[in-house]
């Protein structure tokens, strides 16, 4: 933030010193001119030779002395602006870190190949966020036609239909879909439906008395959720009381906040994408937030690493720093080996001891290199014979 | 340092460079009119020194002109005010813009991180000539001004001339531009002026080539000098046209290279990163995110949430280095809760492991017996046996 600070700090005062110098060559100008037309207007008047030489003489003196004045003010103090605009570059570049920090080693997406598969993935993520004409605009600069085709498109058109009406507040768009799938939406145990219903119920509430009749009816549809939510349909049932002076001033108020929207629309997308079978987060959002999590650090470590000159970090077989991606990101068990500090793999798996610690393949090995046919555990003092070692899959 | 100060720098630095690039024409253009009026200024004093009646009109008809060009200069300085003014306050406005992403309004901040992944995909896609994407995009998402459009357009002008084996643009553009080429030390013009010579050799028209060599190839250096050679030799041999020496040069790939070279240099003196910003960013998360598991064969867990594991960033990611890890971290494969103290790893018999919460659940769909999700093996409770994961 402070970055930011610094540099508006310097563009605002360019722009108050530009803003001065602008005005006061106005004014010079205006002066001169102005003095100008006088000059003009009394030696037109003059019709004496002499008074003539000696006028002209003297008002010209005096002119050049103004004119020459404001070209050199004119010159002069827009050459001293170049110091106030190199201030702004200046703070830019202390302040933000230019070319990434030395971050990109290799071409990531060197052949057609890859840059077709990472056009696939933007255009996934095209229609995901609801920019479907931009998505057929890419498909076909980028030649993806065979690729991304009318079926694949489909399921995301309607989705952003949905969504579309649902920013409108629009529920019944979103209801029907949830009537269609109510078979598969049960199997995941969504309460879409429920959340939805109540939406309507409160927007009918907020149309006043007038709409009694019809609230009363509406509720009728919370019976098929009558064993799940009971406790949350009797809060919107009591709710009615306030159907005469609006829930604005009532324990239920909480029912009219805009974060019940928002909520909705992220759990229809959940919804949508599970039984779409797609993840429930677009991979490049994934991808983009964690790197940007990721490179302050990794910038660090380069900087770092350009003194000792050991090649860059983006070519070596791991990481040398660990980055914290959130528990939300975790998508796969990592099992570091407590002894050799090594990651586990196809061809060096984990193995649970007789006593249930775990150590890598290549540790155990490593502990049974005597021969004896009988290792000791690292941890405990139980042993085994290498054999009875379990591997395990997580 | 924060993930801002990486990815914005260009951001800023962009509309910087066209402000000076204004503020140095406008000095120009203040210092001709500065000139002029001080010739006329002294013009004037001449005639006023040595002037008698008779003269009266001419030195008033020299007043009247000063006038005239004066107030032009006036209305010069005000569009030039406003020009310069209307940069300043782009560069404030994109300014205002970043600073979102310190809001302290969750909703301000998500459609700042929104914006910047649109913008990092404008800018990908301007890069790779997807120009109606890229402009599609930024409409939709009313990102116009944040974006580097006109700085690409112009760029795909030139690019297109050169593609249809044109120069005179590209040239143009260098002499607009050649301080700052200049200052990288850039090898463009001598080597769009060595493609005209060679176009002209291939165009059999050597008296012409010779007298395009003698006024361009002045002043070169050692590198320069060797390139010229290897011209020289072309157009000894211009008539056998399958000699070994001449492929190199005739080839079309030339033209493929001058259009990378010309790239390089615009993106250099206009402060752009060479890399997208895309790149540099998935280069960082994908790594991050990258296990042995999303490659394996025979323990492979595939998650449908990994993006290392989604078939198109599966292959980008081959290259890079995998995400560092001191301590284990452990995922249920059932359910994706995480393992640890309060959800203890337990393991079935055939090796598969599971987190007791998991097992609770297994058990109440199947009647007390536990059956493994992956294997479809049915078990005890009493054939579990706990691990210890330090």
């Amino acid at each position: 933030m402070d970055s930011l600070v610094a540099v508006e700090k310097e563009i605002d005062k360019a722009l108050d010193l530009f803003e001065n110098f602008y005005d006061g060559v106005d004014q010079n100008l205006n002066k001169a001119i102005d003095h100008l037309v006088s000059i003009i207007n009394d030696l037109t008047k003059i019709e004496s030779e002499q008074t003539f030489k000696l006028s002209a003489d003297d008002s010209i003196s005096m002119c050049k002395e103004q004119v020459k004045e404001l070209i050199k003010h004119y010159s002069d103090k827009h050459k001293d602006l170049h110091a106030n605009i190199s201030k702004i570059g200046k703070a830019i570049d202390k302040n933000f870190v230019a070319d990434y920090g030395n971050m990109s080693h290799v071409n990531l997406i060197d052949t057609v190949e890859k840059k077709m598969h990472l056009n696939e993935a933007i255009c996934e993520h095209l229609l995901r966020s609801g920019h479907l004409e931009v998505c057929e605009t890419l498909v076909e600069e980028a030649g993806l036609v065979k690729k991304i085709d009318e079926d694949k498109k489909r399921p995301f058109v309607q989705m952003n239909y949905i969504l579309n009406k649902l920013k409108e507040k629009d529920v019944s768009p979103a209801l029907e879909w949830c009537q269609i799938n109510c078979k598969e939406l049960k199997a995941i145990s969504s309460n879409l439906e429920f959340k939805l219903h109540r939406l309507r119920f409160i927007q009918l509430i907020q149309q006043g008395p007038k709409a009694q009749l019809e609230v009363l009816k509406y509720s009728r549809n919370f019976t098929q959720f009558a064993n799940d939510c009971h406790k949350e349909i009797q809060r919107l049932m009591g709710s009615l009381i306030y159907l005469n002076s609006g829930l604005e001033n009532s324990p239920y108020s909480c029912y009219l906040g805009a974060e019940l929207w928002e909520e909705i629309e992220e759990e229809f997308t959940k919804n949508a994408c599970k039984l779409m079978d797609l993840p429930v987060e677009c991979p490049l959002d994934v991808c983009i937030n964690t790197g940007c999590r990721a490179l302050p650090a990794l910038v660090n470590i380069v900087q770092v690493m350009q003194q000792t000159q050991c090649g860059h970090i983006l070519s070596k077989d791991e990481l040398p720093i660990e980055i914290d991606v959130g528990q939300n990101y975790r998508f796969h068990s990592v099992f570091s080996c407590p002894i050799l500090r090594q990651q586990t793999t196809d061809s060096n798996p984990p193995m649970r001891l007789i006593c249930g610690h775990v150590i890598s393949k290549d540790a155990l090995t490593k502990l049974n290199n005597s021969g004896k046919n009988r290792i000791k555990c690292p941890y405990c003092p139980m042993e085994q014979a290498p054999g009875e070692a379990k591997q395990m899959l997580f | 340092m924060d993930d801002m100060k990486i990815i914005e720098h260009s951001t800023l630095k962009v509309p910087y460079e066209h402000l000076n690039k204004l503020y140095r024409n406008v000095h120009k253009t203040i210092d001709r009119d500065c000139s002029s009026i001080n010739q006329s200024m002294n013009q004037i004093d001449k005639l006023a020194k040595s002037a008698d009646l008779g003269q009266k009109s001419e030195l008033l008809a020299s007043l009247s002109s000063l006038v005239e060009k004066l107030h032009q200069v006036k209305k010069r300085s005000i569009e030039m005010r406003n020009q310069e003014k209307d940069l300043i306050e782009i560069l404030k406005k994109r300014v205002n813009n970043l600073k979102d992403h310190s809001s302290s309004d969750l909703t301000t901040r998500k459609l700042f991180f929104k914006n910047r992944l649109d913008r990092i995909l404008i800018d990908y896609f301007l890069r790779n000539s997807y120009y109606l994407s890229a402009e599609s995009l930024a409409e939709k998402a009313h990102l116009k001004q944040m974006t580097n459009i006109d700085v690409f357009l112009i760029e795909k002008e030139i690019c297109e001339s050169l593609e249809s084996r044109e120069t005179q643009r590209c040239l143009n553009w260098c002499i607009e531009n050649k301080s700052k080429l200049k200052k990288i030390n850039s090898n463009l013009e001598f080597t769009l002026r060595q493609q005209e010579f060679i176009e002209l050799v291939r165009e059999q028209k050597c008296l012409e080539a010779v007298h395009h060599a003698r006024k361009y190839f002045v002043n070169l250096n050692p590198d320069q000098l060797v390139d010229v050679q290897k011209s020289m030799v072309l157009l000894a041999y211009v008539k056998c046209s399958d000699s070994l020496c001449n492929q190199e040069l005739l080839s079309d790939s030339r033209w493929t290279y001058l259009i990378g070279l010309f790239k390089q240099e615009n993106y250099k003196i206009n402060q752009i990163p060479e890399q997208s910003a895309l790149e540099t960013i998935l280069q960082s998360g994908l790594s991050a995110l990258k296990t042995p598991t999303c490659y394996q064969k025979v323990t492979a867990v595939f998650n449908h949430n990994c993006p290392v594991c989604n078939p198109n960033f599966n292959q980008i990611a081959k290259p890079l280095p995998f995400a560092y890890c001191s301590n284990s971290k452990l995922i249920d494969a059932y359910t994706g809760e995480a393992i640890n103290e309060h959800n203890q790893p337990m393991m079935l018999p055939n090796g598969h492991v599971y987190g007791y919460n998991s097992l609770v659940k297994l058990m109440s769909e199947n009647d007390g017996k536990i059956r493994c999700p992956r294997s479809k093996e049915t078990f005890e409770y009493g054939e579990v046996q706990k691990v210890f994961i330090l």
